[in-house]
């Protein structure tokens, strides 16, 4: 079923200990699923992050755990990245039940070229990178692609409601929430109004208001 | 310049800047970001240098977020005063930068262009940076 192969050794480090298996090129990874034992994991580096690369985290991964048995259906579900050199941490593998339908994101990919934004009219501004879905795992798409080539001008914009999805992947966004939009461009004269002739004025303080005593409690009291 | 509008207190302790930014160290805007590798005390001067550098090279096109707010009041004794009196005045605002914190983000330019932009932005700020593009939700695959 799976296009995509991974391989993965279970793993028996935990804890602060799995700094070592990076070094060794490794990502501890946990799996788990509806109907599946959790389990925690090793992949190799090379291997996740070319998986990675073409899968995605929207098809199907068949995963070997220690070179036995058949390969299962995972979806990489996330992936904690180092901030600064991008680097893989750790993974998140969802295995799958055919017949149970999942949430997740497919990304969106623009196609084509906006005549608006080509010829420096306005400039294109993508809302949405990714919708959420709903839909069985047999059914999902690597990615929505959109046609910008319509978008000829400003204010011009495509929505969620406007995307082509095949039958069986229910969106679950906003039908008017933004995809894609071409904005104005900015007027030249903005950047040249910020003057530093505010930076003497000092900030407001913020402070309690006054709460004036009712006379009336007091008497009741 | 950037600086608050109301404050709650005019003056601040220094704080601490350790560790790594743990919020605002991704690209959600825009389509490529400037990301902070040294933590610093970064001034409104120095946001407002940048971000002018990034506009004038941009011109009309393109669109740039700043992800940063200078909200830190800095105090400074005048010079050639004796210890003591009390804290210093306010002299201007600053951001407290943590490594991985994305300072700038530009969206609707080629990828060369960005580079460029924020090659001439990062001239300005008083550390070293890096351009990251966006990590779209399950966009490994691009």
């Amino acid at each position: 079923m799976a296009q995509f192969q991974l391989s993965a050794t279970t793993r028996e480090v935990k804890g602060k200990q799995v700094s070592q298996l990076r070094r060794e090129g490794l990502v501890p990874a946990v799996l788990y699923g509806r109907l599946t034992q959790n389990a925690s994991l090793a992949l190799p580096k090379r291997e996740f992050d070319l998986v990675l690369r073409q899968a995605g985290m929207t098809q199907l991964v068949g995963l070997i755990i220690d070179g036995q048995g058949e390969a299962r259906n995972i979806l990489v579900r996330d992936v904690q990245r180092n901030i600064l050199t991008g680097e893989p941490i750790h993974a998140d593998l969802y295995e799958v039940v055919m017949t149970d339908v999942i949430t997740t994101e497919i990304p969106i990919v623009l196609i084509g070229v906006s005549p608006a934004a080509s010829h420096d009219a306005g400039v294109l501004i993508q809302g949405l990178n990714s919708v959420q879905v709903e839909c069985l795992p047999g059914d999902l798409i690597p990615e929505i692609k959109v046609d910008i080539s319509g978008l000829a001008e400003v204010h011009q914009s495509i929505t969620v409601a406007d995307l082509v999805l095949p039958a069986g992947i229910k969106v679950l966004a906003e039908a008017d929430e933004m995809v894609v939009t071409i904005s104005p461009m900015r007027a030249e004269e903005a950047e040249a109004v910020v003057e530093e002739a505010p930076a003497a004025v000092e900030p407001e303080r913020i402070t309690k208001p006054k709460v004036e005593e009712e006379p009336e409690t007091k008497a009741k009291s | 310049m950037l600086m608050p509008k109301r404050v709650k207190y005019r003056k601040a302790h220094r704080g601490r800047m350790k560790g790594r930014a743990t919020r605002g160290n991704s690209v959600d805007f825009g389509e490529f970001g400037l990301q902070a590798l040294e933590p610093c005390w970064m001034t409104s001067r120095q946001i407002e240098a940048a971000r002018r550098a990034i506009v004038h090279y941009l011109k009309r096109g393109g669109k740039v977020w700043i992800r940063i707010f200078p909200d830190k009041p800095y105090t400074h004794k005048p010079a050639e005063t004796r210890m003591g009196g009390g804290k210093g005045n306010v002299e201007y605002y600053v951001a407290v930068i943590k490594p991985g914190r994305v300072l700038f983000e530009i969206g609707g330019i080629s990828e060369e262009e960005a580079r460029e932009a924020m090659h001439l932005a990062a001239t300005k700020l008083p550390i070293k940076t890096q351009l990251i593009a966006r990590h779209m939700a399950g966009s490994e695959a691009s």
